[in-house]
């Protein structure tokens, strides 16, 4: 069997020097992809509240905003602290679960605390500029209020089961 | 040694071994070939802050089957995988002559990947006739479980008529 698997037709790859260099590049693109999509967020916020400003639309733009800023620190310090693959394989591996059971299981109410009041406020805020779309707006307010509360629960519930995971894991040692 | 000889020595000793590994891993040839790279890519780096703690075999390998792995646990399956003492849905792996070389190997890829992540790589390490202290290395786990597991291979690749 070994024979048969070591003799197959390989594929023998060599990564360039330039190859390298765009592989590194897409590394960074991906922290700036988000940023600037946190940008492209805000910008349209900030331009929602501009166009028919009144106060509860102003501070809830504000704090969503501010919410946007706060979420984007956390996943791109998040993406800072993941393990080094130069580990053993175990060691590796409860080592990811563990870096994704505390993205999980961490500041979870802090997360909805960023969010949700600057939300609410600037979808009551929008409906209360544009009477002609509030049926819209406060269906949209519904939907955000449903994840909002569905994050702690299913946040909860992804670091139990990665708990589980890493006890297993444990066993194995 | 510099990080660009070592990674020469690297494609010329493993390249084989690292593309038969992102085959295990990945059966869509597309993302295949962007693992192969992500593998390689994450092999180069770490070669920076190689300075013979291991082997470069062990080295190589741990990089490589954790970048494969984590390819792994960030795909969103149909079917869960499965551990070696697990029922694994029957794939026929014959290398006797009934069925070709070809077909045998695309039956053996398909048992591999059904494997959960440790298991697939004390599978591929094994098929790579890498002894049991040295998967020890490489994947952190006790001997005994070495043990137990390649024994478990060694049944699996039995009952499936393929030795």
């Amino acid at each position: 069997m070994s024979s048969l698997w070591q003799n197959q037709p390989a594929e023998l790859t060599r990564l360039t020097p330039e190859r390298i260099e765009q592989m590194e590049k897409k590394m960074r693109r991906n922290t700036y992809a988000l940023l600037a999509s946190m940008i492209c967020s805000a910008v349209v916020t900030v331009g929602v509240a501009a166009y028919r400003p009144n106060i509860t639309l102003t501070i809830g733009a504000i704090l969503t905003v501010g919410g946007f800023g706060y979420f984007v620190w956390e996943v791109i310090s998040s993406r800072r602290r993941r393990p080094s693959p130069v580990d053993v394989a175990i060691d590796y591996q409860r080592a990811l679960m563990r870096h994704q059971m505390e993205f999980h299981r961490t500041r979870l109410w802090l997360r909805v605390f960023a969010i949700a009041p600057g939300g609410v406020l600037f979808f009551i805020g929008f409906a209360a500029a544009m009477p002609k779309l509030a049926p819209i707006i406060y269906l949209e307010l519904a939907t955000f209020m449903i994840a909002i509360a569905l994050i702690v629960p299913l946040n909860k519930r992804a670091a139990a089961k990665l708990q589980r995971q890493i006890e297993e894991l444990d066993r194995l040692q | 040694m510099p990080q660009d000889d070592l990674y020469d020595q690297v494609t010329t000793q493993f390249g084989a071994a690292l593309d038969r590994l992102a085959r295990s891993y990945e059966a869509d040839p597309d993302k295949r070939r962007d693992l192969l790279q992500e593998i390689h890519f994450a092999v180069w780096r770490s070669l920076a802050t190689f300075g013979g703690q291991c082997s470069l075999r062990t080295w190589v390998y741990r990089v490589a089957h954790n970048v494969a792995a984590s390819h792994v646990m960030k795909q969103r399956r149909a079917r869960p995988l499965v551990g070696l003492d697990e029922d694994l849905p029957e794939v026929e792996v014959d290398v006797d002559g009934t069925i070709d070389r070809q077909r045998a190997l695309e039956r053996l890829y398909a048992l591999i990947q059904q494997l959960q992540p440790l298991d697939r790589e004390v599978m591929l390490l094994y098929l790579e006739e890498v002894d049991a202290a040295s998967i020890g290395e490489i994947t952190g786990l006790s001997s005994a479980n070495v043990a137990t597991k390649i024994h478990r291979i060694g049944k699996l690749i039995a009952r499936r008529g393929a030795q």
